[in-house]
């Protein structure tokens, strides 16, 4: 005797395989004599092999949509809100950029804190056109490209930004005046306060 | 829509045949739920595989950001708590159940002749599955990773005569560090599973052909 189980019954002309009917089973069933079961099409066997790829499906499913969920969730994420100073228009502090000088593109840069998943954040300089339109109105342009994210330069005596790479050119306002760019210049957000001009969210 | 695409398939490479060998051969009447366990080790493995590649998107084994990386997964990374747990609980059952396994073959007397070579890449199998258990506890890169390494090499170095180089050779030099983090996360995530993955075909191939032991 063990635990492990019966040995083998003596063997039949026709072995028993999983879901074939005992032949003891046909009359009714033997728990309940005299209780008839209903004739299934559905069979021992086709059941266990559906629950089986039912399981199975769930299973993976779920570890598919744990994985999609975590290494897509990073495509989704947002750059958290921050302001960050581009200098004090009029009264420029050392090394900081006068942004008296009205309807003039002027490059300069800003340090944002950058998050980068896990690493630990640090300063970064980001290059910006910022245009003084007087009335204490400031646009901020991202120096790349629309098109492939090639940076622009100012063309002072054209009045007009030049990409580098596939021959753009932007109006000072940013609108597309040739080449392939898609859409105007980006800008980031811009708000003065206590006389400091701060950049937010680039606006995509 | 795609109504009649298997068929299709069928018509042209005729796999039903190779599926039903595979899947839907018979089993023995004498099959008993201990004999469950080496087909629940197995799929352990497969969810570690599944749950190890998802992590294996954030994980850097460098030792400047594999603490760093692992506790962005878990505390930033939306289901990243749920897959990590899932690889390191999926790890202590698949130890248990391995045991389990090994142990209803040892009381059942499975390991017998014919069976002595499956026997052996089973227990080969076996010590894999501890591998993976030593090389994986350090990639977190905590104190508590770092210490039960260093106390694992240390008990490898008492082996006599070659003791200090298989101590010298895990740890990558003199001291546990850099090279120890790199090559444990290569033979974790590389070595053992290729070794295994071999190793479990020839176990399964064995059973396959073999059939499944008498019992006592």
């Amino acid at each position: 005797m063990s635990i492990f189980g019966k040995k083998p019954q003596q063997p039949t002309d026709q072995p028993l395989l999983p879901g074939t009917a005992a032949p003891d089973q046909a009359g009714g069933s033997t728990k309940f004599p005299g209780i008839r079961l209903k004739e299934s099409s559905l069979s021992r066997r086709t059941f266990l092999m559906r629950s089986l790829a039912l399981v199975t499906g769930a299973i993976a499913a779920s570890l598919a949509a744990l994985g999609l969920g975590a290494i897509t969730a990073p495509a989704l994420r947002k750059d958290a809100s921050q302001w960050s100073p581009i200098g004090r228009p009029g009264e420029p502090g050392p090394g900081e950029p006068d942004l008296a000088t009205l309807n003039t593109p002027l490059l300069t840069s800003f340090t944002k804190l950058s998050h980068d998943a896990y690493m630990a954040a640090r300063p970064e300089q980001i290059p910006v056109f910022v245009i003084n339109e007087g009335d204490s109105k400031f646009t901020v342009f991202d120096v790349r490209c629309t098109h492939l994210g090639c940076p622009i330069s100012w063309d002072g005596d054209g009045e007009k930004f030049n990409c580098p790479c596939h021959g753009a050119v932007f109006a000072p306002d940013g609108k597309v005046l040739a080449g392939p760019p898609p859409k105007p210049l980006n800008r980031y957000e811009t708000k003065l306060e206590d006389g400091v001009l701060y950049a937010g969210q680039l606006q995509v | 829509m795609f109504a009649g695409s298997l068929e299709w398939v069928e018509e042209r490479l005729g796999l039903r045949p190779v599926a039903s060998r595979v899947l839907d051969h018979d089993v023995p009447q004498h099959i008993t739920w201990w004999h469950c366990f080496g087909g629940l080790t197995f799929f352990t493995f497969i969810i570690m595989v599944a749950t190890g590649i998802i992590m294996a998107f954030f994980y850097v084994p460098s030792p400047d950001h594999a603490h760093d990386s692992v506790a962005y997964l878990q505390n930033e990374v939306p289901f990243g708590a749920i897959v990590r747990n899932l690889h390191r609980w999926g790890a202590y059952t698949m130890v248990v159940l391995v045991v389990m396994h090994m142990m209803r073959v040892f009381v059942q007397g499975a390991y017998r002749k014919p069976r002595e070579m499956n026997w052996i890449v089973g227990v080969v199998a076996l010590l894999m599955v501890f591998g993976f258990g030593f090389t994986g506890y350090l990639l977190p890169w905590d104190q508590k990773a770092y210490w039960a390494t260093n106390v694992g090499i240390n008990i490898a170095g008492s082996v006599p005569f070659v003791g200090s180089f298989i101590s010298a050779f895990l740890r990558g030099g003199p001291q546990l560090g850099a090279l120890t983090l790199s090559r444990f996360f290569a033979l974790h995530v590389f070595i053992l599973p290729l070794l295994l993955i071999v190793l479990l075909s020839m176990h399964f191939g064995m059973v396959r052909k073999q059939g499944i032991a008498e019992p006592l």
